[in-house]
């Protein structure tokens, strides 16, 4: 399915260095419900380094090893995960992915995964419907979760993403008590 | 018809953005196929063949000034062939990487040629070599026929999503960047129906054909890439981010010379010169859009585009506190001599802090921090009783900014700073902290 040959030409003869790969999706919507009934492993931990890789077809990936807190669903057989998201910089070969979730290292973060059934990959699911930072609230001093992407030509620092406005604020224990719930009494999902 | 009849311009919906990717016309009308190695469960290919064509002409119909088509080719046996240099765009069901999780519906990739094709808004464009449409095999999908004769079960409908995706193809990115975008000022919502509405909107939903309708978001963008245009970017000697009050001039390039243009320039001012200086007085991002009109013979001979670059100008104030604290950050109480940092520094400008450093100093020492920290809100393990002083300092384009707090962890660690409510916060703050902020201004 992928432009095994172009990439990899353009590698060779460094003439693309300056051209962007761009890969663009439609994503489903999904609550929370579906999220963890579509979910392969839902888990909270800490990004402990991000960095990028081409696979054998030439696709750029965003790679995030993430130290696993807590498991909510499924089993991640260690308490190392490597979670993968397309695009990223490679070798001066930029790939822009519109909706992609992004890293940044020492991130705490409460992911949705599927899990790819041929590569075995970890996702995020629905790319970054599937990602959450968790912070402080400075407000209810108490930890919340959000999603924040900026697009993909700004640079991502989970430390100075904006605050959700108040009515936005999703304290990490309803979060994790809905999860929970929809763990226990799964929803049917199409 | 001119094509100012047929667009219907609203100047309440300017969303679109672009991949960078564009088609050179050379290549246009295009071939596509469909991989003959495809399998999908839930729709037949020969039916799928004929809704991707129909997502293809749903752009050459709704977009006619921008005479852009594509006709399906034979089917090839090898999918490798798509590869060649042929500009065939092929269409799988299958997807060998694994890029496509549970949560995508389908994705486009395009690769692009080293030719510049022009530079846009300061970004350089490249022409188009090659795109490629996968669509989630484990999707559960519906034909237009089927979809029309009222049989769709929470399928979704894939003339809609290949609208959706051929979008893409074109060179047009998502109406909305992103679900949680960043409350760019002057931005359209992403919560606007109209912009909802558009078949560039970042999500699809089932059983839902609206995306097989281009609104004059879609067809704005596009006539952007493929149509006169006039592009624009602030000059060289102009910076885009700083601090307020911040000075930015702008140029035009045109395609065609227009016969008028009108610039808003995010803050609610706008100008009818052909390159304006303007001043930001406030901080925040802004969303600029040139509105350039030309006038022609034949249908498509008037025109209108319309220029909108996000988030174009970031203007930043000195590094405050959010509204509702007085000071930059505050601290809890953990356990022992572990301390909770609370950051309270306003973060509603994405991009106008770009680092942080904590400095823990023990006692009278002034010249060298026991810590040094970079977290946003870290906890930090003082290590004893004592008093401490604590200095944050941040950074970004707007300038530096630092402010201190004593902790005397004597009368803290009995004390009542544990607590999580702001008033309170405050009060175990004054009894622990000897009250004392110095605030250094050193931009």
């Amino acid at each position: 399915m992928r432009s095994l040959l172009v990439p990899l030409a353009a590698v060779a003869s460094g003439w693309a260095l300056s051209a962007t790969d761009a890969e663009a999706t439609t994503l489903r919507t999904l609550n929370t419900g579906e999220m963890v009934g579509l979910a392969d492993l839902i888990v909270r931990g800490t990004v402990a380094e991000v960095w990028t890789e081409r696979d054998a077809n030439g696709v750029i990936w965003t790679r995030a090893q993430v130290t696993v807190d807590h498991v909510y669903k499924g089993d991640p057989a260690t308490d190392l995960l490597i979670v993968d998201q397309l695009g990223g910089t490679w070798a001066g070969l930029r790939s822009d992915v519109f909706s992609a979730a992004r890293f940044s290292a020492d991130e705490d973060v409460l992911l949705f995964i599927d899990q790819g059934e041929r590569s075995g990959r970890n996702l995020p699911l629905g790319m970054m419907n599937g990602k959450y930072t968790i912070r402080l609230d400075p407000y209810s001093r108490a930890p919340i979760v959000q999603r924040f992407a900026p697009s993909a030509d700004r640079p991502y620092d989970h430390r100075f993403i904006p605050l959700p406005p108040a009515a936005q604020r999703v304290p990490l224990a309803d979060f994790e008590a809905q999860i929970n719930g929809f763990v226990a009494a799964p929803v049917e999902v199409k | 018809m001119s094509l100012l009849a047929f667009l219907t311009l609203s100047n309440a919906a300017h969303a679109w953005s672009h991949t960078q990717n564009v088609w050179p016309r050379s290549s246009l009308p295009l071939t596509w196929y469909l991989s003959s190695a495809t399998v999908d469960d839930t729709i037949e290919m020969d039916v799928a063949a004929v809704d991707i064509q129909s997502s293809f002409d749903n752009w050459t119909i709704q977009a006619p000034c921008a005479e852009v088509s594509a006709t399906k080719a034979e089917q090839d046996a090898n999918i490798t062939a798509s590869f060649k240099k042929d500009n065939r765009s092929a269409m799988t069901f299958e997807d060998p990487s694994d890029e496509l999780d549970s949560g995508v519906l389908a994705a486009t990739l395009c690769q692009p040629t080293a030719d510049s094709a022009f530079s846009f808004q300061g970004k350089n464009y490249f022409y188009t070599y090659e795109c490629d449409i996968a669509y989630n095999e484990t999707t559960p999908w519906i034909s237009t026929d089927r979809f029309e004769a009222g049989m769709c079960g929470g399928e979704y409908l894939l003339e809609a999503v290949s609208t959706h995706e051929i979008g893409h193809l074109w060179g047009l990115g998502h109406s909305c960047n992103d679900p949680n975008d960043d409350g760019t000022k002057g931005d359209v919502p992403c919560d606007n129906p109209e912009v909802q509405n558009a078949s560039m909107f970042w999500t699809a939903n089932p059983c839902d054909a609206h995306q097989m309708e281009l609104t004059s978001d879609d067809v704005e963008g596009l006539y952007a890439l493929y149509g006169p245009y006039c592009s624009f970017e602030a000059t060289a000697s102009s910076e885009r981010s700083g601090g307020a009050p911040l000075e930015v001039c702008f140029s035009s390039d045109c395609s065609e010379s227009p016969g008028s243009v009108e610039w808003n320039f995010g803050d609610g001012n706008t100008s009818a010169e052909a390159s304006p200086c303007h001043t930001y007085e406030e901080k925040g991002q802004y969303s600029v859009v040139l509105t350039s009109n030309g006038d022609g013979e034949g249908e498509c001979g008037a025109w209108q585009d319309v220029q909108r670059a996000r988030s174009y100008v970031v203007v930043c104030g000195l590094p405050e506190p959010a509204e509702g604290f007085e000071g930059l950050f505050s601290y809890a109480h953990d356990e022992e001599f572990v301390y909770q940092l609370i950051n309270q520094v306003d973060t509603s400008v994405y991009g106008c802090i770009e680092s942080i450093q904590w400095e823990v100093y023990e006692g009278d020492n002034v010249d060298e921090p026991t810590q040094t920290l970079a977290a946003w809100s870290p906890k930090v393990d003082l290590g004893g009783e004592g008093k401490y002083r604590v200095v944050l300092t941040v950074e970004g384009p707007g300038g530096q900014y630092a402010e201190e707090i004593f902790i005397d962890t004597g009368e803290v660690k009995g004390g009542s700073c544990s607590t999580t409510s702001q008033g309170a916060s405050f009060a175990g703050l004054m009894v622990g902290a000897a009250a004392l902020f110095l605030r250094r201004r050193r931009a």
